[in-house]
This record gives C-alpha cells, structure tokens and sequence, in this order.
C-alpha cells in the first residue's frame, strides 16, 4: 500500500535520505524545505497520510506548524511525526505532549524508517475509516 | 557651798546645815568668855547652857543620819532653849535668840510653823517677865519689879519678829515656788529633747546641723555611720574637709553649705559619695538654712537620704535596657546580614543558575548540530551497504563500513559527552528501582553478542546463586553500564578469547558485586589509575584501531557511583582484567513497602479472584506472608460484587473464569467509579500484556505466578486504596521561607496537607509529635544538620521508616550519598525541584497510584 508522506526537512542532505528511502519502497513523497512551503502546501488542499516533520526549521518550529495543521478542520487527524536532531532525555516527551504522534530521533535507523512511518500512516487512517 | 543644787528639800537641808555650822562655830568661839563671864558673875546656869548648846550644835551637826525634820525641830528648839535661857538668866537683851528661834524655824520649817514660833517667842518673853525676872533693859536693870515694861518690850519684840519671820518665810515660799516651776519646767524640756534625739537618730536618714563655718554640730546615728564614727563628738566641731578623706569629695558639699549659708534652699540634690569603707554611695539631699529669731542665718540643717540602692536598680535597669539594646541592635545586624546573606546566596544561585542554563543550551545545541549531519553520514552509509540502491563492490563496501563505524563512533561520543556533562552538572536523574541484574546481564549479553562473534569471543554468564538479590538502581543506566563493561572487555579481549560475567552478594551483604572478566593483555598497575578518566584510553602496543569512545568507563564509573555504588577493576599485565561493579542491595523496597502500609494503617486488603482452589491458596498465602489481608472469590460475579462492597486495596485477577472471564470484570471494575481506581493485576497463563495495559491493569503476570515477580509488582505501584482519599501529611523542614512557600504551593494543590517548618530542631519535634506521612528536608538548617536529624528519625521507633526526601542546595558528595542511603528515600536539588516531579515522586515512594 502506497502512502502520500508529506516530508518538512530543510537540511538538504536529510532531506535526500528519508526521501529516497521512502520512495524506494514506493510511498509518494511530497518535500517542503521550511515553513512557509508547508503552509503554502496545506492551503493548496494537500491531504498527505502522514507528516513527517523536523522541529527546528529555518522560519518556525514544527510544534507551531503542528497547532496549525491541528486548527485546519480536514486535516486535524493526520498523523505527525516528528523526526528531529533534538534527542536529549525528555525532549521525545516534550514532542508526545505537543501532539506529535510519534518521535523519530536523527540519527534514524535506516532499516527501520519506513516501516515506523507506513506502520504510524495506516495505524491512524484506519482509525479514519 | 554647794549653792547650785537647787531644790526644794536640798535648799532646806542645806539651810538646817549652814545654821547649824554657823551656830557650833560662833557657839563654839563665845563658848569660853561667855562661861567665864557667867561664872564670874555668878551664871553658873548661863555657864550650863552654853556648854550644852555648843554641844547640841556640833551633834547635830555630825549626826546626819537623823532625819531632816527632826534635826531640824531639834535645832530650832535649841535656839528657843537658849533665848529662853538666857532672857531668864540675863533679861530681856537676849531676846535677840527668841527671834533668832523664830526665824530658823521659819527657814527649817516654813511659813507657818515661823509664825507659831514668833507667837511662843512673845508669849514666852511675856511669861519671862510676867513671873518677875528682871525687868527689860528699858529703865535700870531691877528684878520682877516693872511687869508693864516686859509687856511693852514684848509688843515691840512681836512686832518685829513677826514682821521679819513671815517676811523672810513668804521670801523662802516664793524662792521655793520659782524653784519648783523651774525645775519641774527643765525636767519636761530634757524630756522632750531626749524624745526629740531618739526621733532623729531613730530616722534613716542622715540629719546634721552646721554652724556657719560649717563644722557640723549636730548629728543622729545615721551621720555618725556615715562617717564611721561612734560618738556624736567625733564629728561635731568638724569640717567636711576633716571628716572626708578625700577634698574632692568634700569640696561640692562645701560649695553647697556656703550656698545654703547665703540662704538658698538646697532642695533634693543627688550627691554622690563614699561610705566609711570606700563604696560609692547616693545622697538625696535637702540642705536649708537655720535662723535665729531676728532672722540671722546661724548654721543649716540638712537632711540626706541614701538613694544608693535606688541609683543602684536604676543603672541596673539602665545596664539591662543597654544590654537589650544592644541585643536588638545586634539581631538586626544579623538580620540585615542574613538577608543580605539570602540576597546573595539568590544572585549566586541565579547566576549559577544562569550558567546552568547557558550550558545546558549549549548541549542541547551541540547535540542537534551534531546528529543533523551525522544523520547523512549514517544513513546514507547504511543504505549503500544494504544496496538498497544497487550493490557495491567489496573494497566500497568496507570503505562504507569505516564510514559508518565512524559516524557511529562520533555518536556515541555526543552521547558519552552529553552524559558526562550532564552527571557534572549534577542533572543527569537516577531513578531507583529493583532492577534484577540476572535480566540487565541477560539483555547486555544479547546486545554485544554480534561484537563477541566477530571475534569470535566465548561470552560466558555464570550466576552461581540463584537467588541473586534485586539492586537498587536505574535500568536504563544500569544497562548502559553493563555494555560499557562487556564491550570494553570484548574490544580488549583478543580473537577466540572469553569474557565471563559472575554475580555475587558482598560479605556485607549490603551490595552485590558482579564482575566481567575477560582474557585480554591485563592492564599495568600505573595505569590503573587513568583508567576511569575521560579519554584515557590506554595504548595498548599491537591492537590498533581498537574502538570506543575513552568515555566508556568514565561515564559507567560516574554511573555507578550516581546509583550508590562503585566501580573497580583488578588485573595482572598479561592475565587478563576483572571490571567490576558493586550495586547496593534494594533496601528501600522494603521499607518503602512498611510505609505505605503504615500509611494505610490497618493492613491492605487484596482480593484474589481466582478459579483454581490450588492456585488461589497458594496466592493467599503469599500475599498474606507479605503482610496482606485476603479475600477471595472465585468467579467473576462475585469478584466484582467484593470489590464493590469491601474496595480492597489491590486485585489479583485471573483471566479465565468459570462465567464472564477477567477481561470482562477487569472492564466493570474500571467502568465503576468507586472501583475504578483500584490497581487490578492480571495474572493468565497467555502473554495477554498490551491487552491488561490497554483495559487499565498495572501489571500482567504469566501463570502460574511467581511470588517475588507479584510482590514486585504490588510495591511497585503501591497498595493502599485508602491513600488516595487521605490526604497525605507531609511536613516540610526548611529555613528558607521562600522553599517553604515553594513547597506548599507544589503541594497543596496536588491535595496534600503540608506543614512547614523553619528549624530542624522543631522539626524533629513535630516529626517525633504528629503522625505525617512524608519529611521533605532540608540538609543545611542552621541549628541541627539534615544528616543528623535523619540520624535521630531512624532511631526513633515510630519515626523509624518514616520516608525522607532531602533537598539540598548543594552538591551531595558521594561519601554523604552513600551515608544516607536506605536512610533517604531520595535527594532531591533544590534549583531543580518541579511540582510533577515531586508530586510524582511522592506518590511513588509512599506507593499512591492516582
């Protein structure tokens, strides 16, 4: 089952990996380079299955993006995942409290990630159906 | 002559004794012519008498013994005998001793008995010359012849001795009266100036006179103690300058007498002094000027009272309300100094505070800008060498292999820092649970084993005795030590070598050491030292490209010592090395347990519900051996209608039930509010875990149940139902005001009941006093330290297992640590204390489950 993963990432070489990992084992992937991409992106109408956003981004935070994709009505259960560099004890809980659904900590493990993404994507949407 | 004793009986005696002196003297001179006279003219009579009065006179005189009135009648009758006598024998010239008789009489005997006697003188001259003797000496000398010439000298001789007599008596009465009036008069004066004397001298006051030269005149007792004297005359007559020692003294009341002299009125001057034997003393003193009755100043008197006693209560008070003063004073200074003290302890703290944080972004940054590019350099190395992406060649392939390794060695190197930081900022957080190390090694083993295969490494693990105990410790970081260890040993153990791991309880009984042994070169006792040092990985001639941080054995040492043990190593160069690590013994369970039982007061009620007779026995039993009161039912109806009725404060559920099944009663429980909050453990003989999470169980166990892993469990999570609706006491001891608010404003929203204290000593009273559940204390009162009064709790039998956290502002040592282990349930920095945390901390260690 192919998934739409919406990917924030500004750091080009993190952008590269996750996104030709996911493609490799076929999902869609659509790229947003910093916030304003994002919110151009959602305001088109995009409705990805899942998101898999980097919280510190070159004009926002992914926790803010997040509360403004949560207030955007058809998009309030898509799930987020946060996928960051900001690994410290109580930081992954931090990210859990501000609604992401899951936290993937950089550096990610290569053999896992796209399984823990499709897994969170289907997990929830069938929650949808 | 004794002339100035005047009184009335002595002026008579007197008189009585100059007569007769007078009479023995002139008797005694006339004595001898007269007698011859008489004789010669034929007298012999005249002779007779003479020479009898002259003899009377004398006896008289000499006799004294005899009473003053019969000497005294005695007399006058010898002056009578002899006028009579001789105005018989010689005529009518001797009436001269007749009026004589009568004015002695008058003097001796007074007025009256004079005139008698100047009545018997006529009377007897008359008679004398009425019997014919011879005629008075009017005409010539003839016998008995001219009678009328008696009766005229007797008129005349009355005349003028009664004139005389009485005069001279009237004279004597008058004298006598004057005298009477004045001596009666001086008597009552004596008596009133004796009155007078006794009064002042009786008086505690020092009361003088002064003549206008000043020498003193008069002076009662008071005085004279004053100057030490004894009698009135060793200061009368003298000066202030003759009676003070010293002119300095003398000198102001000199100053004041000529002022008092000059007729100012000295009125209550407070003069100060010196008594006899040199003490000071105080004078309240009145001085004013004495005058005669024509208004001129004679002297002054003056009256002193000592005030010593008063001055002296005076300066006391003046001394004691100084001293008080100067308390104040002093305890304001404190005060000031104490605040200023908090001040600066608060800048200090902020800017530590500052720092911390500073450095804490720093990490944080570092960390993030670090993974972000090793993020790359893993991944993209990890998916070529998966070809994931088109297979590589064999020489690409292993450079994609140092590549990554590399990229993993830098990460664990960010990890190793941040750790290493983090433990010397004293914010890396040990939590401590029982941890069995039989799982940690279990799980350790399983993580290098793909390190140890490479080398083909025998991993051994031989825990000889099972019934190894559970440590307290952190899992995670007790892991991580775990692997630090066996991966260190494998990295220095050569190919085909063996790494054994052992596990032991310590002699004390209080630790349990386990041991990584491996087979590797051993280690120089001079290195031995640098070992647990930060990046002191030794060189080791022959193994290059040895892997590792240098922060592996820093950090797990470090570690360790966080979680009240320690680390060592021994070795031998060439027999390999022994890594071990000593962790303490999980006391606290124990005890953590006994408070939340004693919270719960009466013993918690468990409910086992349970199908299986054997089973069910077998769990009461263990629940009851573990200080538990049971009930039990046997299908799934009757559970939850126990549950209902008796809210137990924890129940054992067996999943598979003759009629609805556990799952189901587990989901009523839950779906009832009075039963919703009871902590259910599942026990079945399926690995139905996420299931019993998911319906709300605390722990899921697999059958048949083991009784440690139940027990365990049931501390874990606490017990008591009843600690949920009880408020739970908890008293906080700290001389920080602002710690003490900080406390109660964590805590008593979270419902608890919260007394403060602010001196360790009143808080061992009211920890000894009041039943509380909790002491949050603080390690640096000012009157009694933390570590004592944790010391006098544990020795106190109800306060013994009372659980203590201890909040400190500064860095506990690892020494106090691991002195107040198993004393303390945990110490807590006071800069980083967190409502949740506490709340949740508390509710932990007293084994609430909200």
């Amino acid at each position: 089952m192919t998934i739409r993963v919406l990917l924030v990432e500004d750091n080009a070489l993190n952008l590269e990996l996750h996104r030709d990992l996911l493609e490799a084992d076929g999902h869609e992937v659509i790229v947003c380079e910093n916030a304003m991409e994002f919110r151009a992106r959602i305001a088109s109408g995009l409705v990805p299955d899942v998101v898999l956003m980097d919280i510190l981004l070159p004009d926002g935070l992914g926790t803010t993006l997040l509360a403004e994709l949560r207030s955007t009505s058809n998009l309030d259960d898509v799930p987020m995942i946060a996928i960051t560099a900001h690994a410290l004890a109580g930081d992954a809980s931090r990210f859990i409290a501000a609604g992401f659904h899951a936290v993937i900590t950089k550096p990610i493990d290569t053999r896992t990630f796209t399984a823990d993404v499709a897994r969170w994507a289907r997990a929830t949407s069938r929650k949808g159906e | 002559m004794n002339s100035l004793t005047i009184d009335p009986e002595n002026l008579r005696v007197s008189m009585l004794t100059l007569v007769l002196r007078v009479t023995a003297i002139i008797g005694l001179v006339t004595c001898i012519p007269s007698a011859y006279a008489a004789l010669e003219h034929g007298f012999v009579g005249v002779a007779l008498l003479n020479a009898f009065t002259v003899l009377l006179a004398f006896g008289l005189l000499f006799f004294k013994r005899l009473p003053f009135r019969p000497r005294a009648i005695l007399t006058c009758l010898l002056f009578y005998a002899l006028g009579l006598g001789l105005l018989i024998s010689v005529g009518s010239v001797s009436q001269i001793y007749l009026f004589g008789f009568s004015i002695v009489v008058v003097l001796l005997l007074g007025l009256r008995m004079g005139f008698y006697a100047a009545l018997l003188s006529s009377v007897s001259m008359l008679a004398v010359g009425a019997l014919g003797y011879a005629a008075p000496e009017i005409a010539e000398p003839r016998w008995g012849t001219d009678f009328s010439g008696w009766v005229l000298a007797t008129i005349n001789f009355s005349l003028v001795n009664i004139t005389l007599t009485l005069g001279v008596g009237t004279i004597l009465n008058a004298v006598n009266t004057m005298l009477s009036r004045e001596i009666a008069s001086s008597t009552s004066l004596d008596q009133e100036r004796t009155t007078l004397r006794a009064l002042i001298d009786a008086l505690p006051d020092v009361v003088f006179t002064k003549d206008t030269a000043g020498r003193f005149v008069n002076c009662n007792q008071a005085t004279l103690a004053l100057f030490g004297a004894e009698r009135e005359d060793q200061v009368a007559g003298k000066t202030v300058f003759e009676l003070f020692e010293s002119r300095e003294i003398a000198e102001p009341y000199h100053a004041d007498d000529l002022g008092v002299m000059a007729g100012r009125k000295l009125i209550n001057r407070e003069e100060r002094s010196v008594d006899s034997e040199g003490r000071p003393i105080w004078y309240l003193t009145i001085k004013v000027p004495l005058m005669d009755s024509l208004g001129r100043i004679t002297g002054l008197i003056g009256v002193s009272r000592d005030i010593t006693a008063l001055k002296q209560a005076e300066a006391e008070r003046n001394k004691l309300l100084e001293v008080a003063e100067l308390a104040r004073r002093q305890a304001e200074a404190e005060k000031r100094k104490a605040e200023q003290d908090i001040r600066k302890a608060e800048e200090r703290k902020a800017v530590a505070e500052e720092s911390n944080r500073a450095k804490s972004a720093f990490l944080a940054m570092m960390s993030h800008e670090l993974r972000t590019p090793l993020n790359a350099i893993i991944g993209f190395s990890e998916v070529l060498i998966d070809g994931k992406f088109g297979s590589t060649n064999d020489r690409q392939a292993r450079y994609l292999t140092n590549v990554l390794s590399s990229g993993r060695h830098l990460l664990g190197l960010i990890n190793g820092l941040l750790d290493l930081s983090k433990i010397e900022a004293g914010k890396l957080e040990i939590s401590r649970q029982p941890c069995s190390l039989r799982g940690l090694a279990e799980e350790a083993l399983s993580t290098v084993q793909p390190l140890a295969d490479a080398k083909q490494i025998e991993l051994v693990m031989d825990f000889a005795d099972p019934r190894i105990p559970t440590v307290a410790a952190d899992p995670v970081r007790c892991k991580q030590v775990f692997y630090n260890l066996l991966s260190n040993s494998i990295k220095f153990t050569p190919k085909g070598g063996k790494v054994t791991v052992t596990c032991a309880v310590a002699p004390s009984g209080r630790t349990v050491r386990t041991s990584i042994a491996d087979s590797g070169p051993g280690i120089k006792s001079e290195d031995m030292a640098r070992l647990f040092k930060p990046f002191e990985q030794l060189d080791h001639t022959g193994l290059h490209a040895v892997g590792g941080t240098g922060l592996g054995l820093a950090l797990s040492k470090q570690l360790v010592e966080l979680m009240g043990g320690e680390v060592g190593v021994t070795s031998a160069q060439g027999q390999g090395s022994v890594f071990f690590f000593e962790l303490p013994v999980g006391t606290f369970e124990a005890e953590k347990r006994v408070a939340s039982q004693r919270v719960g007061a009466a013993k918690p009620l468990a409910l086992i519900v349970e199908d299986d007779p054997g089973a069910r026995e077998l769990l009461e039993l263990t629940l009851e051996g573990d200080g538990y009161e049971t009930k039990s039912a046997a299908t799934g109806e009757s559970a939850i209608v126990l549950a209902r009725k008796c809210l137990p404060a924890v129940i054992v559920l067996d999943v598979f039930l003759p009629g609805i099944d556990g799952w189901e009663v587990l989901k009523s429980l839950r779906a009832a509010p009075d039963t919703a909050d009871i902590p259910v453990v599942m026990a079945s003989i399926s690995s139905d875990r996420q299931k019993a999470f998911a319906l709300g169980a605390i722990e899921h166990l697999t059958k048949p149940v083991d009784r440690e892993a139940l027990l365990a469990a049931l501390r874990r999570h606490g017990f008591t139902s009843k600690v949920m609706t009880d408020p739970v006491h908890v008293l906080a001891v700290d001389d920080e005001p602002n710690h003490r608010m900080l406390v109660r404003a964590m805590l008593e929203p979270a419902g608890f009941r919260v007394t403060t204290v602010e001196s360790g000593l009143a808080g061992l009273e009211v920890a000894k006093s009041e039943p509380c559940d909790l002491l949050l204390l603080d390690l640096a009162l000012p009157d009694i330290s933390g570590v004592e009064i944790v010391a006098a709790l544990r020795q106190h039998e109800p306060t013994r297992r009372l659980p203590i956290f201890l909040v400190t502002a500064q860095e506990v040592s690892t020494a106090l640590r691991e002195r107040l282990h198993g004393d303390v349930e945990l110490i807590l920095s006071k800069g980083q204390l967190r409502m949740g945390d506490l709340v949740a901390e508390i509710n932990r260690v007293l084994g609430r489950h909200p």
